[in-house]
């Protein structure tokens, strides 16, 4: 496992260098290269300091990990002084509390969950409801924390964990199915109002988009009709035994999602909507926000199956790609080592995430389980985010990739995680004993 | 160091049951991923890379070198300076727009923002002052996003003097830019549109090179190497895209300067024509046509006022006058004596002596001297330019005569000059006014009479002149006189045509010649201690003679400027072995005695001082 992040760091290190190639022309010239290998020094010592912590031992101070975290984000927000709003200088150094905060929020979501699965388990009654709440204000304040930063692709990490792991408490799905049905159509709903701004306006457009009683009535209308329609259709076709109450929830939680992404829209930054812009058509502003993904594009793809070389990329030489060292890495390595490289580079983030969610299936305990699900999710959301975002599949966000992107505070973060993870492994079922799971 | 018990906890199986799915999740993600991957680099990839050597090519045009013109003896006539061309950048927003407005206010120049494009530079202003580029290029920080760009303009050193036969270039027209003929010019391209500029324009334009330059996301631009490209392989391939611009030759007149300064100082402010031959190959060593404008001024567009001016000039500024046709006049007698000497009509009993009237098919002709000549031979009715003896010969030829001899000494063919719009010489037949619906269409004999000294219908450009007495010269030899000598170190031969037979008859003509410039010759005003010319004089008719006007016989500077004689003198030098002509045709300003017998004796003597007879 550290070899692995240690090719990874690697491979970064490689590119890192090739991005600033043109400034620095001698490897250890250049100030970034030697800093990231010091990073990686450090995320290794953490790798091997935190997989011999036992992670039990975390359960016990979750609470107050998870409030230092939150003051520091407080701090962040109000107190330190910051560099671009996410770092905090102390010394030489600049330290990103959200990095942290992500690392606390794992271990005491998963210590939530983990007690409610027992309490559930050993025959407790508790209110399912509440626990949502609870869950969810816990998730909202760093969430809101890190958004205010701002810094949304980070901040999303909060609210992803949180749902899957939802859908991993095992009870209540109607009730959670709901809820995501609710947030998905409201997230819909975002997209929609931004593809189509500008593009429908007058009384129509006040009553579709808008936020105003004629709206709410139209929705409230629709949902019935649509309802009533379904119901028939589905009694008559499938023989559903679905209750009409239950569709017309649907419906409701449908419109209502669509309702607030209204609220949302007004709420989310000019930039964050013309990054959705440009994610639905990045061709609508080349020149502006539409331009990095456009040449993240071009640059994965003029690398064709064997690359322009290390430091012989001409998107990268020119400065064509953006934010090349750090978001943008994946699609430097696709451009300079071709298809080769960045299937590479993929590979490995893969194994690492096979590994972690081997670990989940042979922890021995509740948290252990939802621990080191929640690291898989935390590495899987970066990965997917950052490799899905170069290639144009995603909308941009700020989101490194785990182990490659220059930064120390993710880079020490995620090798934070990774120790944890691989003290849970060491502590987990032999292969053996999950193979009879593993059929 | 166990906390809980090794045992599993219960209810961990159904979450494991669930789990399952997980790696699968994993698994399915990366592979999404690598789908996508597989997609763009492999099957997209010459798309994706074309598009990523589009992203940093900058395709630039090498404007070739115009050609230069030479003189005979190397000396630049026509060369090429630095223009300097004012841009405003492209893909500017409207606040960097502003800026660039700011600077040019700053710098006084106007520029009407509402033209702005943004997917290409903006032109400004051509023909930047040198203290403006200067300040630009040095405190270039101070003006952002503007900038100077360098392109050749042609530069005339001489301005009037050459204007005739060199010509002019000036910025192509639009129009012209949508034929495909003018596919390799651009906007900034500049075309001859006058004289050997625009005759030997497929010479002198040379080719222009591609040069790629690389431009990184700002704009910023590189000259393309494979440092700073990165890589070899893609720097040889752009490389040879490249294409090193062919300058124009440059071409080698047979004009001097010298010779040319001198006569135009002469007569810059006579419309009139100036032409020198040399008899053996047919260079011009000057060509003269005046007045003249200064080519320069159609290079930057050229002002209202000085067009007008030059527009409504009597003197006709643009036309070039060694190409037009006008009456030879008594120039043309030699023609007719040649003509008449090869029937052998000069010896007829039937010729009468001169006395100053003469009756012909019942028309009194006059002869200029009022008193006549009385008997002469061919070499002093020559020397007297005698109308009386002239119209007899013309008579006992008749007119289809002459048009046998000028077409078979090619003098009714254009002379072939290497400049463009030559007149084709007019030398009227039986046929001609039917040919031409000129009146009734019939030939009376007396409009022979007046063709036979020059006047009538007959018509020939100076440049045609000089090449009949080129012919006098060299003994019967039909030059073409031409302008270039070489292109680059390559000769360039222009045809003569050497006719057989006629030499006694033009050795005779040429005694007479001899004699014009004798004393009491007509041309005795050209006559010169330094060289021996021989010479004619003319003078053509402005307006027909009135019996009132002849008793009048006023001075030339009370009548009319448009209705005063055009002069002609034509000669060659030395007289017995010439080697070079000369002719001067002066628009409206008296006889042919003067003011042109007075410059070609300046010339020859100038050109004996040169040593052009040594």
């Amino acid at each position: 496992m550290i070899c692995l992040i240690f090719v990874l760091g690697t491979v970064g290190v490689l590119f890192i260098y090739s991005a600033f190639s043109t400034e620095h022309s001698a490897f250890l010239e250049n100030p970034m290269v030697v800093k990231q290998i010091i990073f990686i020094l450090i995320g290794i010592i953490m790798i091997a300091v935190f997989s011999h912590i036992d992670y039990s031992l975390y359960r016990r101070m979750a609470v107050f990990v998870y409030l230092f975290s939150i003051l520091l984000l407080l701090g962040t927000a109000y107190v330190f002084p910051t560099v671009k709003g996410r770092w905090i200088r102390i010394g030489f150094l600049s330290v990103q509390p959200s990095e942290f905060a992500k690392i606390a929020f794992i271990i005491y979501i998963s210590n939530l969950f983990r007690n409610y699965f027992m309490d559930r388990s050993k025959g407790y009654i508790i209110n399912l409801t509440l626990f949502i709440l609870k869950t969810g204000l816990v998730t909202l304040i760093p969430f809101y924390l890190v958004f205010s930063q701002p810094d949304l692709g980070t901040a999303m990490v909060f609210p992803g964990i949180w749902l899957v792991l939802m859908i991993f408490l095992g009870t209540g799905q109607r009730l959670i199915g709901g809820l995501l049905l609710f947030l998905l159509s409201s997230a819909g709903g975002m997209f929609l109002r931004i593809a189509v701004e500008g593009s429908i306006s007058g009384i129509w457009g006040n009553i579709f988009l808008g936020s105003g009683l004629w709206t709410v009535l139209l929705f409230v209308f629709a949902s019935i009709l649509l309802t009533m329609f379904l119901f028939l259709l589905m009694r008559f076709l499938t023989g559903s035994t679905l209750s009409v109450l239950t569709v017309w929830i649907m419906f409701i939680l449908f419109f209502s999602g669509i309702y607030i992404s209204g609220a949302v829209v007004s709420v989310i930054k000019p930039y964050q909507k013309n990054r959705i812009r440009t994610f639905i058509d990045p061709y609508s502003d080349i020149r502006g926000s539409g331009w990095n993904v456009i040449q993240s594009k071009i640059s994965i793809g003029s690398g064709g199956f064997s690359g322009k070389g290390l430091t012989k990329g001409t998107q990268n030489r020119l400065n064509f790609l953006p934010e090349r060292h750090t978001d943008f890495i994946f699609s430097l390595i696709s451009e300079e080592w071709g298809f080769r490289g960045s299937l590479f580079v993929l590979l490995l983030q893969g194994i690492i995430l096979f590994f972690i969610s081997m670990t989940a299936l042979r922890a021995t305990d509740v948290y252990g389980f939802y621990l080191s699900l929640s690291i898989l999710l935390v590495l899987l959301f970066h990965t997917f985010m950052n490799v899905g975002m170069n290639m144009g599949i995603l909308p941009v966000t700020g989101i490194p990739l785990p182990f490659v992107s220059y930064g120390g505070s993710f880079f020490i973060s995620g090798s934070i995680l990774i120790g944890i993870n691989l003290n849970v492994h060491s502590q987990g079922a032999t292969i053996k004993s999950v193979g009879a799971y593993w059929k | 160091m166990v906390y809980f018990p090794s045992e599993q906890e219960p209810g961990l199986e159904s979450l494991r049951s669930h789990a399952k799915i997980i790696p699968y999740l994993a698994f399915f993600g990366v592979l999404l991923l690598s789908v996508q991957l597989f997609y763009l680099q492999i099957i997209e990839r010459d798309k994706y890379y074309a598009l990523s050597t589009k992203n940093l090519i900058h395709r630039e045009k090498v404007k070739a070198r115009r050609g230069k013109i030479l003189d005979r003896n190397g000396k630049l006539i026509a060369g090429n300076r630095m223009g300097y061309n004012l841009y405003v950048a492209s893909g500017l927003s409207k606040k960097e727009r502003l800026k660039a407005i700011t600077s040019l206010c700053s710098l006084g120049i106007k520029w009407d923002a509402r033209k702005y494009k943004t997917n290409r530079s903006n032109l400004v202003k051509r023909y930047l002052e040198y203290p403006l580029y200067l300040e630009l290029t040095i405190n270039s920080e101070k003006y952002p996003y503007i900038y100077v760009e360098e392109i050749p303009l042609r530069d005339y050193y001489y301005k009037e003097i050459f204007y005739h036969p060199v010509g002019y270039v000036s910025l192509i027209s639009p129009e012209y830019l949508k034929s495909k003929k003018y596919a390799n010019y651009d906007d900034n391209d500049y075309i001859g549109k006058s004289g050997l500029e625009k005759k030997y324009e497929g010479l002198l334009k040379g080719t222009d090179g591609l040069r790629i330059l690389l431009k990184d996301t700002y704009g910023k631009k590189m000259v393309l190497s494979s440092g700073n490209l990165g890589s070899e392989s893609l720097y040889k391939k752009l490389h040879a895209g490249e294409r090193e611009p062919k300058d124009g030759k440059d071409i080698i007149l047979t004009l001097d300067i010298l010779l040319q300064q001198f006569i135009y100082e002469e007569i810059k402010d006579i419309s009139a024509s100036v032409m020198v031959m040399d008899v053996s190959t047919g260079e011009l060593l000057s060509y003269i046509s005046s007045p003249s404008v200064d080519p320069n001024i159609f290079l930057q567009g050229i002002a209202i006022e000085v067009w007008e001016k030059i527009r409504s000039d009597a003197r006709h500024p643009l036309l070039d006058k060694g190409i037009e046709n006008f009456n030879p006049a008594s120039t043309f007698k030699p023609f007719t004596a040649y003509c008449a000497l090869m029937e052998d009509l000069t010896e007829e009993r039937s010729i009468k002596p001169c006395r100053g009237v003469m009756k012909f098919y019942n028309i009194k002709k006059h002869c200029w001297k009022r008193r006549g000549h009385g008997r002469e031979t061919l070499e002093e009715a020559i020397r007297d330019s005698c109308n009386i003896y002239f119209y007899q010969l013309g008579d006992l030829l008749g007119i289809n005569k002459f048009k046998e001899y000028a077409d078979k000494i090619h003098l009714s063919r254009p002379s072939g000059i290497d400049l463009l719009g030559e007149k084709t010489p007019v030398i009227p037949d039986l046929k001609f006014k039917f040919r031409n619906k000129i009146a009734d269409g019939r030939w009376y004999p007396p409009e022979t009479l007046d063709v036979s000294i020059g006047q009538g219908f007959v018509s020939l450009s100076p440049v045609k002149v000089l090449q009949l007495y080129g012919f006098f010269a060299s003994y019967g030899k039909m030059l073409t006189p031409h302008l270039l000598k070489r292109i680059g170190n390559e000769e360039v031969f222009f045809p003569t045509v050497a006719f057989e037979g006629g030499q006694e008859q033009i050795a005779r003509i040429n005694k007479g010649l001899e004699m014009v410039t004798s004393w009491g010759g007509t041309g005795w005003r050209a006559r010169s201690l330094k060289v021996k010319i021989s010479g004619k004089t003319g003078t053509m008719q402005s307006k027909r003679i009135t019996e009132y006007f002849k008793k009048l016989s006023p001075d030339q500077n009370e009548i009319p400027y448009k209705e005063r004689d055009n002069p002609w003198f034509a000669s060659f030098a030395p007289a017995g072995s010439p080697r070079f002509a000369a002719v001067v045709f002066m628009e409206h300003q008296g006889s042919g005695a003067y003011l042109p017998a007075i410059l070609t004796k300046k010339i020859w003597e100038r050109m004996k001082e040169m040593g052009y007879f040594d």
